[in-house]
Parts: C-alpha cells; structure tokens; sequence
C-alpha cells in the first residue's frame, strides 16, 4: 500500500521530577494519502505526544523522542534538522490544536497569523497572501471574512477562532493535517459545525488526515481507519468498522460502552472502572489489566504484542472478545 | 481611540497631581525658616520682615494660603527664588532639556540592552551566559546608582581619561555634548537594565510554554522568527510595564546622577533648592518632576495599547 | 505560631535543599548574618570611635592598624561602618515596618469589606503613584534633614505595594467556607482576620519584606548621599559616600568601601528575597 507517513516505533519519554518516563512505547502507525486515521484514547494515553511528534513540536526539555522514525517524504521527522522540519511544516503537513483562544497569538491580527507562513516561505506576494486568506477564511465558513482579517483573536468567538486555525493549518495546501482534539474545547452544537467544515475540506481536497480524540463519537463518520491508544500503546487498530462493529479488546469495548449510540440496547451504560496508570507505574504484561474484566493472572502478566486478528485488524490481547457487537446507529 | 485613551489617561493621574501639589503646599507651610528672613538677608528690621510677609501671604490663615498658592498655579505662576529671585519658571525651563537629554540617553541605552540580555539569556536558558547575565542584572539592582557613577567616573573617567565626568558638553547633537552624556546616561540605565533583562527572560519563558508559540512553530517559519516575532512580541508587553513600575526609580537616579555629574537638570536643581531651603523653587521642581514621572507612565500605557490589542478598551 | 500555618512544611523543605545545592544563596545567607550581626554588636567590635577624628591618621589607605583605612578626617573607616549600618538597618527596619503597620491592614480592610475596596485601593494607587525619592525630597524639605524625614519616606514607599499585597492574597480566603463558618459561629471580624485571613498573607509578606527591604536600604542610602539623611558626624554610609566623593582622586576607598558593604547588604537581601520567593510564592511579582 501507499504511504505518505509512516511511524515506525516511535518511543516518546517526558521529564517528570527529574525522572525521565516513558509516555509513548513502540507505536507505529502510517497515514494513506487521502486516509483519515483516527488515534482514540483517554486523556494521559500519549496521542497528543505522538501527534506533536510528527512536527518536532514537543516542548524541549519536557517530553523527547527516545526511539523510532518518522518517515515522510523520504525524511525521517524524528531525527530530522530544524531547517528540515521547517521545510515541511505548514506546507506539508499542517497541525490545528485543541485550545483555539490560546492556540492563536493574542497581539497578531487573524489575517497576518495565517499568512505569515506563506510570506516567510516567499510563497506569494503579500496582497495575493490576502486573497489566499480571505478565501480560506469563506472556505471554512467563517462569517463576514474581510472584516475578520484584521480582527484579533479575543475579538471571535470559540467556534470561529478554530475555523480561523484551520484556515490558517490549510492555506499552504499542506497534503497531511493532524487535527489534535479539534473540537473538545467547543460547545456541542458548534463542534458538530467545525466537523462538517473538517469533513467538507478534507473530502473536496483528498486531504490525508490524523484526527486525535478521546471521542470515539465523532470518528464514526470521519476516520477510515482507527488506533485505539492506551497507557503509551496502541492497544487496538483497525478499519472504522472493525473497530466499530467488531471491537476486541476489552479497552475498546469499555470506551464503546460508554456511547448510548453503540451500546447494545437494553444494556445499561458501563463506566469504566479505574484510571490510566501513572507513568512511573511498573507494570509487567498487559498495560490495561487493572481495570480489565477479563484479566487473567499468569498469561496476561507476560509481555503482549500486538496480534493479527484480520487484515488491518491488529489487537494487543491474548484473551479477545469473539462475538460482534451489534453496531447501534441512533443518529 | 488613542485619543480617548490618552485623556483617560490624563483624568486618572489628576489626582497624582492634586496630591503632588498638595504635598508641595504642606512643604512650604512646615518649612521651619523664614522665607522673608532668607528674602531680606542680615540687615532686616522687623518692619520690613513684616511687609516682605505680608507681600509673599505668609502672615495668611494656612487655608487662605492654599487657595491663594492654586490660584496662582492656575495662572502658571510658580514664584520666584528665594536666594536670587530668579522665575521658578524659567529656572524649570532652562534646566528641563538637559534632563530631557539625559533620560533619553538612558532609555536609549538601557531598553535594547535590557531587552536584548533577556533573550540572550532566554536563548542560552540555564547555561553559563544565562547564569552570567543574571548575577549581572541582580547585581545591577543592588548597586546603589552613586555607586555606579562613582566607579564610571574613577574608572572610565580618571584612569583612563577617556571621557569627561562633570557638566554638560553642549547641546545632545554635538560631539562634546554626547561625550558628556555617555557617563551619566549609562550609570541612570544600570538603574533599568537589571530589571528589564530579568522581566524579559521571566516573560519570555512564560510565553515560550503559550500553545501559540506551538502553532507558530508549525508553521515552519524558522526557530528564530519564532522567538522575535512571537515569543518575545508578547513578552513586551510586561516588560514595557515593568518601565513604567521603574519610571519612580529612574526619577530618583536622575536626581543622584544629576548631583554626581555636575548635570544641569531638573534633579540637581531640586536638590540644591531643598538643602538651601529655597522653598518656591523645591516645590516648582518637585512639582515637575513628579509631572515628568505622570507623562513617562502616560507614554507607557500608551505603548502598551499599542503592543497589546486586548487592553486597548478603555 | 498562627503565621507558619499557612506556609507548607514542604516549602520549606524545598528551600533548605536549595540552599544545600546552591553555594552563591549560601553565601549570601551567612553574609546578611554577618552584616547584621556585627551591626548590632557594633559596640563591643568597632576598633575605635566612629567619630573621633585624628589629624595624623588622615586618609590612611587600609593597613593593619585601621582594616579599612581612615577617613579625610582621620577616622576609623570600619567603625563608622559598623556604626553606620546599624542606623542604616535600623532605619530601614523602622520604615518597613511603619510602612507595613499600615498597609497591611489597609489591605485587609479592603479585601474583607468589599465597600471600602474600591476607595482604599484608588488611594493606594496615587501613593505608588508617587516616586520615593521625591516624597523623601519633599519630607526632608517639610521636616527638615534627619532621620525622621528618611523613615517617613521608606514608610511611605512600602504603606500600597504592601496593602495591595495583602489584599490580593487575603481575597483569596475571605470567601472560603472556614471564613464564612468563622463568621457564622460568632467570631468578630477582628477575631477572623487576625486568626483566619493574615496568616493566609504572610508567606507573601515576608517574600516581598525582604525583597523590598534592599530597596529600602538602597531608598535611605540615596536620601542621605543627598544630604537629606544624617547630619555628620553621626556614622551613616550614604553619608560616608557623599563625604568620601570630594576625595575620589586622592582617596578613593573612602567612598568605594562604605559603597561595597551597601551593595553586598542590598544584593545579600535581593538574592535572598528571590530565593524566598522561588520557594513561597512563585507568582509574585515584586
């Protein structure tokens, strides 16, 4: 299959009291061009860390690259030069963060925060930047465009400030976008907005894609493939159906569980008991096993890799659900 | 908008001035000489001591005084000297552009070097310079500004001779009178360096964590222009406050170095008015002074709305 | 004691291994104890008297007869500065604490009666508003040069940055529960902010009273290098300096020395105080 990126073993490790832990453990993952690969998981569960990897944008001196490549276009993003990094930011691949409000500089106005990557790249002229601008910003349907260029960030409202990022994450035609939590800072009804805006410009312009969530709700629609993240580990990846209608691990399973949408009906909601282990937490064998209904002492304390169940369809647990949820679409 | 700002800022340092004023009042009614024995000089009978009194109002219910003293205030009257006559006035005139001159010199001196050792420090963060340029700017802070100007004369000026140490040269144009100005201007700016380099780093390591700075990294716009454009484009902000906080500071490091180096200003003659109980002209000097400190936190606010969009709603 | 409550012990703890690992904190520590110990044993350690002048002992450079050499006037320069800094410290220490008599309260006022706040605060802001060394130049002008003159201005420069300290740290009690509770089982007001919102304040105070204490000496030295201060011959540093200026040709130490020993006190304090900060308030900003 064609890739455009490709994460071979990527290990990631954060700075905390001094100590250096590990936050990320061998994930590999790749993107197809025009695919849309969702990485699901509890807040802690190291996706955010894997995302930021890709860019080189994790904050130096707290969290670090401590194994793996990432390869796009030939270049190994994860041992690349600054000036290597650079070249592909922004115009290959574009990012848009979780915070809108704080995600844009407050002193910039809008117009000039989206164009300034195309000016310093020398891409275009700074009046044809604008046009580029003023097209981007009614691309993604922002209200009232030409006003809003030179308007600042506090001056719009949480919904319009990240169809302003996603503006400015596109305006260089980048081939890959990595959406991090796009829309979790939203209220309800306009984070259903901005994803139909993500949805439309992702499916009128092929755009490759990785959309971070702790949602599982919103993938369904969206992602081709999903990575079910736990605890630093893809616990479970697969098609959107496979891991919709047909999850395996008891990990999904208890995130699926909590969405009435996929709940078998008549069940009542399960809460999934615990949290994530903290990350200097030793523990040998399956990562998930505290809260797991199905752990088993002895096979489940061994190391666990990540087995074939089906083409495409990989989980990391020795004992798997067999049976298929029934896939309960309300909306 | 400017404009709005500006007259907002004028009304509320009103009462600043109305305090000033105040003060300066309460100075010349405590005062324990009299001003008409200073006037008359050794040969006074009490006749004429009587009649200078009730010339200058001093003989005046304490009320009446005030009233009297703001009155004329209003009409720009600030009295005359009371060792030579000369106009309060024009001796405020004649000695305000010198001082101009030489907080000018200063902030010319100490913001892009304030600035610029807080991004080197910043850019170098917990290495040697960083440490290196911290101890200098605590040190900085804790150096008395006479000492600085001290050392700079005993140094610079007598061992190496290389720069005049008493007196104006000239006007700030000229060579002479730029030579004159060097030292005083860098013992003043020792006064802000300190502070402004630790307020720069201190801000921009605070900025440098903002998820903004993360979106502009993405951008693939170069490490550099991230920190300029971005970083420290936001760590401004707090560093130009920080000048206004300092303008106190500053204003009583202008009246040390204008007394050490002999400076023709506005600090030196205050000083000299208020040991040789020259009461108009202390409190006509004061009272400007404390207007150049209102006008330098006026300038500063108004910096400050231009720098940051969020706090220019008045 | 009621004022340690609100400081955790592991503040604390984090302060002394600090100043384990961290040599220039130490040495500041024991040269403040230095200073201010042997100001205040001034008497027992001064090697002669501070203003017995001595017409063969004149501008002496340091020798072993006189550590730090004598004066134009033939005085023992290290005397006058023990003598001197123990006025220096005591002045100081007056005026931060008159300067905090003050503000304190008026802080607490303020954060504790919501209708006083907006009054006492604007008050607050015209004081700061007024640079410390022209209040001192226009004292010193009303009151005449002297020690009273330079401990009214200090009080002055210290009364609204301390109410403004205290307010904002007291506003972020004054609503919680203990307090409310405090006020329901009957405790007075005076009762509650005494018990319940200064303690909450302290860590804060003693951050920005050493901080603010350099800057109080630095304030104090200046008025008297001015002429403002002390009268000669009565030992004061700024003093020292402003007499030793005439002689910086000649006799350079005699200005240079009492300079040294305000600048290691004042740096002593700064490091100290940021130190303190670090570890008890690292939001402050003084």
């Amino acid at each position: 299959m064609d890739t455009l990126l490709e994460i071979n073993n990527l290990s990631v490790t954060v700075m905390t009291g001094g100590r250096e832990l590990a936050a990320v453990r061998n994930v590999s993952l790749d993107v197809a061009p025009g695919e849309v690969l969702a990485i699901v998981g509890e807040s802690g569960s190291g996706k955010s860390l894997t995302a930021l990897s890709v860019l080189g944008l994790l904050s130096k001196g707290v969290a670090r690259i401590s194994e793996g490549e990432i390869i796009f276009d030939g270049d190994d993003l994860a041992k690349a030069r600054p000036h290597v990094l650079d070249r592909h930011r922004g115009r290959d691949i574009g990012m848009i963060f979780q915070e809108p409000l704080s995600a844009l500089n407050p002193v910039l106005k809008i117009g000039d925060q989206i164009i300034e990557g195309m000016v310093v790249r020398n891409e275009v002229s700074r009046t044809e930047a604008r046009k580029r601008a003023l097209a981007a910003l009614t691309d993604v349907r922002v209200s009232d465009p030409e006003r809003r260029l030179d308007q600042y960030p506090h001056e719009l409202s949480g919904g319009m400030r990240q169809r302003v990022m996603i503006a400015l994450a596109l305006i260089s035609s980048p081939r890959l976008l990595i959406a991090d939590e796009p829309t979790t800072a939203l209220d309800v009804t306009i984070q259903a907005q901005v994803l139909e805006v993500l949805k439309d410009l992702q499916r009128r312009r092929g755009l490759s894609m990785i959309l971070i969530t702790h949602d599982l709700g919103i993938v369904a629609d969206m992602a081709d493939r999903i990575a079910v993240m736990y605890a630093g580990e893809i616990v479970e990846t697969g098609t959107v159906d496979d891991i919709l209608s047909a999850p395996k691990h008891p990990y999904t399973i208890g995130l699926l569980s909590c969405l009435p949408e996929f709940s078998p009906p008549g069940r009542r909601l399960v809460v999934m008991q615990g949290s994530i282990p903290a990350l200097d937490e030793r523990i040998d064998g399956c990562r998930f096993k505290s809260r797991c209904p199905r752990y088993q002492p002895g096979p489940c304390d061994a190391p666990i890799p990540l087995i074939d169940l089906a083409p495409g369809h990989q989980c990391r647990c020795i004992r798997p659900f067999r049976s298929q949820l029934a896939k309960v679409h309300h909306a | 908008m400017l404009i709005n700002q500006l007259g907002y800022r004028i009304a509320v340092s009103l009462p600043v001035l109305l305090g000033v004023i105040l003060l300066g009042f309460v100075l010349m009614v405590m005062v324990p000489s009299d001003p008409a024995a200073i006037l008359a000089g050794e040969a006074a009978t009490p006749e004429i001591l009587a009649r200078i009194r009730s010339e200058l109002g001093v003989d005046r219910p304490v009320i009446e005084q005030f009233w009297r003293y703001m009155v004329r205030l209003l009409h720009g009257d600030f009295g005359r000297s009371l060792l030579n006559g000369v106009s309060v006035v024009d001796e405020v005139t004649r000695t305000v552009g010198p001082t101009l001159e030489l907080l000018l010199a200063t902030l010319v001196i100490a913001i892009p070097l304030g600035i610029g050792l807080g991004v080197l420090a910043t850019a170098w963060r917990g290495g040697a310079i960083d440490r290196a340029i911290m101890a200098f700017a605590v040190v900085g802070m804790s150096m008395p500004v006479f000492m600085t100007g001290l050392l700079l004369i005993n140094i610079v000026g007598v061992q190496l001779g290389a720069l005049p140490v008493q007196g104006r040269g000239g006007p700030i144009y000229t060579v002479q009178g730029l030579r004159h100005l060097i030292l005083p201007a860098l013992t003043l700016s020792m006064v802000l360096i300190g502070p402004i380099a630790r307020m720069t780093r201190t801000s921009m390591l605070e900025v440098a964590n903002k998820d903004f700075v993360r979106t502009a990294r993405s951008k693939g716009i170069g490490e550099r222009r991230v920190l300029v454009g971005h970083v420290l484009r936001n760590a401004l902000i707090p560093t130009v406050n920080l000048i206004g906080l300092q303008a106190g500071y500053l204003l009583g490091g202008i009246v040390i170095a204008e007394t050490i180096f002999a400076w023709p200003g506005l600090g030196r003659l205050a000083v000299t008015a208020i040991t040789s109980n020259d009461t108009p002209m202390a409190q006509g000097t004061i009272l400007f002074l404390a207007l150049s400190f209102v006008v330098i936190n006026i300038l500063v606010d108004l910096i400050t709305g231009l720098l940051d969009p969020r706090a220019r709603g008045v | 004691m009621a004022s340690s409550a609100a400081i955790p012990s592991s503040r604390v703890s984090a302060l002394v291994s600090r100043l384990g690992r961290d040599p220039i904190l130490w040495i500041s520590v024991i040269l403040l104890v230095t200073i201010i110990g042997s100001a205040f044993l001034a008497d027992w350690l001064a090697p002669y008297n501070p203003i017995q002048t001595s017409l063969r002992a004149r501008s002496k450079p340091p020798s072993l007869q006189f550590l730090l050499g004598t004066d134009e006037q033939g005085r023992d320069i290290l005397s006058r500065i023990l003598f001197g800094l123990r006025l220096t410290l005591m002045t100081g220490l007056l005026g931060l604490l008159s300067g905090l008599a003050v503000g304190i309260p008026t802080g607490m006022l303020a954060a504790y009666f919501p209708r006083l706040d907006m009054a006492l605060m604007r008050l607050m802001d015209v004081i700061l508003s007024f640079p410390a060394i022209l209040f001192g130049l226009a004292i010193a002008g009303a009151v005449g040069p002297g020690l009273t003159g330079i401990v009214i201005s200090l009080a002055v420069a210290t009364i609204a940055p301390a109410a403004r300290i205290t307010r904002s740290a007291a506003l972020t009690v004054v609503n919680l529960e203990f307090v409310v509770g405090a006020r329901m089982v009957g405790l007075t007001n005076a009762q509650i902010l005494w018990r319940y919102v200064l303690p909450n304040c302290t860590p804060a105070l003693i951050v920005y009273s050493t901080l603010r204490f350099g800057q109080l000496i630095l304030l104090g030295a200046s008025l008297s290098f001015l002429g403002l201060g002390i009268a000669p011959p009565t030992p004061e540093l700024g003093v020292m300096v402003s007499q030793g200026r005439g002689l910086l040709l000649t006799a350079p130490h005699i200005a240079i020395i009492p300079c040294t020993v305000i600048l290691l006190l004042v740096l002593s304090f700064n490091i100290v105080g940021d130190a303190l900060r670090d570890a008890l308030d690292p939001q402050l900003r003084v």
